[in-house]
């Protein structure tokens, strides 16, 4: 499996989990996500057959979006615990998604449970670059490698609904959530 | 199964426990009581003290899984329908003994018609 299918199965993984939990169409996008507020990231760890984490970065704003789409909430309402607990679950949502698609199952895999922090804007995967992604015909991202393994980078736009009892209603965020995989033995997988 | 529906939830997520919970209360279900517990051992101390009619869960969690509560739960609580709502790789294996299985993320209606097959209900 090429880095490029890693790519295509991350961005399709993490496009779900976020339709799915926040119960709203997600769009890839050309943006890089990096700059702009603070954000809240979600790391999961994952060893076993395959070593590495998956991490989730948001802007703060994003997050109470999220959040509060999760908790069928007004975005007032959600505390800072909710927040850092809805960026958590969005990541081991995608991890254990992600190794689902990859083929591993639980007798291969450890999942350890998310690390929530706060973080200040996102810098440069280090790395040379190694070619652009597209999805739908469109660049939404970039690949990497260095000597601590490979690095996908996946970055998806995001809009936020609210779910109420009979209808879901859309409000679209210009804010982007960024996911990235850590593989930190590429030989291993889809072995 | 006919009259009021208590349930356990066990995740250490309290946004998942939330969401799950919201789901069975948007499917009109006949919810009388809902538990919440962040791990298995919480989830065993309530099943001693209270009578609940279904246990949703998730598998990784501190201090007791979802599978060694269920272990337990084998002996104690042999019949009590279980779901388990887990991000885990192998969320759908047949190792997790007769217990029904779904894959985080899911959908409300896919948690709704678990439910309803589990108790039996239409």
């Amino acid at each position: 499996m090429s880095e490029r299918d890693y790519c295509s199965i991350l961005l399709e993984t993490a496009s779900a989990v976020l339709e799915e939990a926040t119960f709203t169409p997600v769009a890839p996008c050309q943006q890089s996500g990096e700059g702009g507020p603070s954000r809240i990231v979600a790391s999961v760890r994952f060893c076993g057959k395959a070593n590495g984490s998956l991490e989730v970065q948001v802007p703060a704003s994003l997050a109470r979006l999220i959040a509060s789409a999760m908790l069928g909430c007004d975005e007032t309402e959600v505390t800072a615990d909710q927040l850092n607990d809805a960026i958590g679950e969005v990541g081991n949502m995608i991890c254990g998604s992600l190794l689902r698609r990859l083929g591993y199952s639980a007798n291969e895999q450890s999942v350890g449970p998310p690390f929530v922090g706060d973080v200040e804007p996102l810098s440069a995967i280090p790395g040379d670059p190694v070619g652009a992604i597209s999805c739908r015909s469109r660049p939404v991202g970039k690949c990497t490698r260095s000597a601590r393994g490979v690095h996908l980078r996946v970055v998806t736009g995001s809009g936020v609904g609210t779910l109420s009892t009979e209808t879901v209603s859309l409000a679209v965020s210009p804010e982007h959530v960024v996911v990235t995989l850590r593989i930190e033995e590429p030989s291993t997988l889809g072995n | 199964m006919n009259g009021l529906l208590d349930v356990l939830i066990v995740d250490d997520s309290r946004i998942a426990r939330s969401m799950i919970e919201r789901t069975l209360r948007l499917g009109r279900l006949p919810l009388s009581k809902v538990y919440h517990a962040s791990n298995g051992k919480e989830g065993l101390e309530i099943l001693s003290t209270r009578k609940v009619n279904l246990v949703i869960t998730d598998i990784n969690m501190p201090v007791m899984t979802g599978l060694e509560m269920l272990e337990t739960m084998k002996t104690a609580a042999p019949s009590l329908p279980v779901i388990i709502v887990s991000s885990n790789p192998s969320c759908e294996s047949p190792w997790m003994g007769t217990a029904r299985a779904l894959c985080k993320p899911f959908t409300p209606e896919s948690l709704l018609k678990m439910v309803r097959e589990v108790l039996g209900q239409p």
